[in-house]
Formats: C-alpha cells, structure tokens, sequence
C-alpha cells in the first residue's frame, strides 16, 4: 500500500515538473517571438535611426575617413 | 558572433564596411583571370596594375560597366573573394547590405544577392546607392526637407531627392567618370592620332581636366602610339582643349541632375535654393564641376567632405541600425 503510494506520487511529481518546464519554455518561446509592430511605430523608428542623435558613430568613421584621406 | 558588412560595389571601386569597426576595403573593382583555366590571379590594387599590360593569357577586367553588371560569372567570383577577405566563412555568416545603382535591373539584383548568399551570407539586401551616399554624407534625411545628393560614379549619375527618409524623385544616367576617361581617349585619338590606354587618360582627367574654365589652367604631356607610324610618341594636351573633350559628357550629367530638379515637387524645390545640392562620388571631383553645376541650375552646390567613402559609411550606418532602417532596403518595398 506504501510502496504504491509513494510510486503514485512520484509519477505526480514527473508529471508537475515536466508541466512546470513545459510552460516555463512555452512562456519564454512567447517573449522571444517577435511583437507585430505597427506602421506608425515602424515609422517613427526609421526615422530615429536617422537622426541626428544616432549618427554619432556615423561622424565617428566620418572623421576617420578624412584623417585616413589627409594623411594619404 | 559574425559581424555584418556593408559593400559599395562601384564600377571604379569597391568598398567594404565592418560592423563596429568600419571601413576594412577599398579598392578598384578589378579582377585578373588566367583565360584558359578561368582562375583569379589578382584583384582590386594588384589587378588594376594590370590593366593594358597583360599577357595574352591573363585578362584584367571590370565586372560592373556603366552601372551594370557585365559579367555576371566574374562578378560573383569577386563578391566570394570579398567576402572571404571580410572574414565571411562558413562558421561565421553575416549579413550583407550591398549598395547598388539604382538603375539596375531585375535580373542584376538577383544575380548579386544570390552570388551574396551562395558566398556565405546569412541575408543579402541591397540599397540604392544615392540613398547610402545621403546617409553618408550626413544630410538630415529624416527631416520634412529636401536632400539633394549627386552621386557621380565611375559609371552612372544618379541624383536623388530625399525627405522623411525615403526618395521623393530620382534619375540616373549611365554616364560618369569612365565616360570622362572615354572622352579623352577619342579626342587624343581624333585631334592628335594618338592611341592612349584608359589608365593615361584617367592621369589627364585628374591632372588637367575641367569642367569650367579657372586661373591654375595647366598642359600636360601625353605619351602614347602614333596611329599613323606605330611609333611611340608625346604630345602636350592644354587644359582648354581637355574641357572642350569632357563637355559633351559634363553636359549629360547636368541635364540628367535638371531633370531631376524638374521631377520634384514645389514645396521641396524651394528647400533646394537654401539647402542646396550635395555632390558625391568620385566624378564630383572633376575640377569646376561644383561651379559649373551651380552656375546651370542657379541652386547653391556643396560637395561633400567624404565624396568617395560616403556611400559606404551610409551603408554602414544601416548595417549599425539593421532592424530599424530595413524598410529602405530595395527587396523591402516590392
């Protein structure tokens, strides 16, 4: 009687576990997938990847290319 | 983690930007092939050494012609050896934004991003070049205002007008620098029976060619063939009668930046009288092209700081911004 309880519950707790880990995969399968964005918010990130504020590194290998030119 | 790349593959020359580390190439776009076993011998500085002095065995050739790409086979071999040269292997695959003319056609754009994809990239994308050379040049494209940008190559003209970050009106001409060296060539051959290689008449185009006349007008000596007597000989070229040369092709690459002026819409036409037009590429350097441009469309002309790089760099910015400027890419908007 005790050893078929105990097996009982050990096929519960496989079976709680591997439900847990099912769910915690699907949950972060989920946060990975990439959200639908709309076409204004698209829109508005095109526009800010161009902006002034994100040429900072584009000035960067400007003002490299240019010494690299003086320099030739 | 592979880092992704950005090439300005330019009928003269070829450039290739790194991701996080910038430009890592540039070199002419010249491949030296064994004719009989179809193998690379040389490319870009090495091959461009090449040119005119070859055995009969070995060609030296440029892939891309007036913005097109003439030999498809070449052109990918090229692509493959950039790639590996850039790191690309088989652990290691990045992505790939190529700059292209925008007057290439259906066939040519899937002809490179294929030979990309089969050298090694994870994406191939393509973006037209006036568009890179915009970013490049570090116009305020994302602003309500017109961005005007010639982008004079070895083999095309292309003028674009930007706002909000996309192109509002485009023209592209294939005419450019080689259309210059072309020039010279006939008019020595015409005017003085002189056979002269494309490299010497490149050397007379930056030493005294000019699109306008201005006071440092110089002469230059010319070695070559005499087509007459097959003997070697040298003639002394004035800067005037060089001019006189380039005129029929300057004149092509004004008209085509006019009809592009005549293409824009009048809001933003009248941003071009204050902003002015931004010159890039190496044909902008042309001696008195600037003046002569500003002078024919009374709109005020800048050239750009970085007139031979700016291509790549824009490029680079978007290999920097990938996910949020991905919408500019050519496949994008089909």
């Amino acid at each position: 009687m005790i050893a078929a309880t105990s097996v009982a519950s050990l096929v519960f707790a496989a079976i709680s576990i591997s439900a847990a880990a099912t769910l915690a995969y699907l949950v972060g399968t989920d946060a990975r997938r990439p959200r639908p964005v709309d076409g204004a918010t698209r829109f508005r990130r095109h526009l800010d990847a161009l902006s002034d504020d994100s040429r900072g590194h584009l000035r960067e290998q400007i003002r490299i290319a240019r010494e690299q030119r003086q320099g030739r | 983690m592979a880092r992704d790349l950005a090439i300005d593959l330019g009928t003269a020359n070829t450039l290739v930007y790194k991701q996080g580390e910038g430009i890592i190439m540039n070199e002419p776009t010249v491949i030296a092939k064994n004719r009989r076993t179809n193998e690379v011998l040389a490319t870009g500085h090495e091959a461009w050494d090449m040119i005119g002095r070859t055995p009969s065995f070995i060609v030296a050739v440029r892939p891309l012609r007036g913005g097109a790409i003439t030999d498809f086979e070449t052109t990918e071999q090229m692509i493959r050896l950039i790639l590996k040269r850039a790191g690309v292997s088989r652990f290691a695959r990045p992505k790939v934004l190529i700059c292209v003319p925008s007057a290439i056609t259906e066939v040519e754009r899937r002809a490179v991003t294929e030979a990309t994809r089969r050298a090694g990239a994870a994406d191939a994308q393509l973006l037209e070049q006036p568009m890179a050379a915009a970013i490049g040049a570090d116009l305020p494209i994302e602003e309500p205002v017109a961005n005007m940008v010639v982008d004079i190559g070895g083999g095309t003209t292309e003028t674009a007008v930007i706002s909000l970050g996309g192109i509002v009106t485009l023209r592209a001409e294939r005419v450019g620098g080689f259309s210059l060296d072309e020039a010279i060539q006939g008019w020595v051959r015409k005017e003085h029976g002189l056979a002269i290689g494309e490299r010497t008449a490149e050397e007379i185009k930056i030493q005294i060619g000019s699109a306008m006349a201005s006071p440092g007008d110089r002469d230059a000596e010319v070695k070559g063939r005499d087509l007459v007597t097959g003997l070697p000989k040298t003639v002394v070229l004035t800067a005037a009668e060089i001019r006189d040369a380039l005129d029929d092709v300057v004149t092509r690459m004004i008209d085509s930046v006019k009809e592009c002026l005549g293409m824009t819409p009048p809001e933003l036409a009248q941003d071009l009288l204050v902003r002015g037009i931004y010159l890039v590429g190496g044909g902008a350097l042309l001696r008195g092209l600037a003046e002569r441009l500003s002078l024919e469309t009374k709109v005020p002309v800048n050239l750009s700081p970085q007139p031979l790089e700016a291509v790549v760099l824009g490029a680079g910015h978007c290999i920097e911004n990938y996910q949020a400027l991905r919408g500019m890419f050519m496949d994008a908007r089909r």
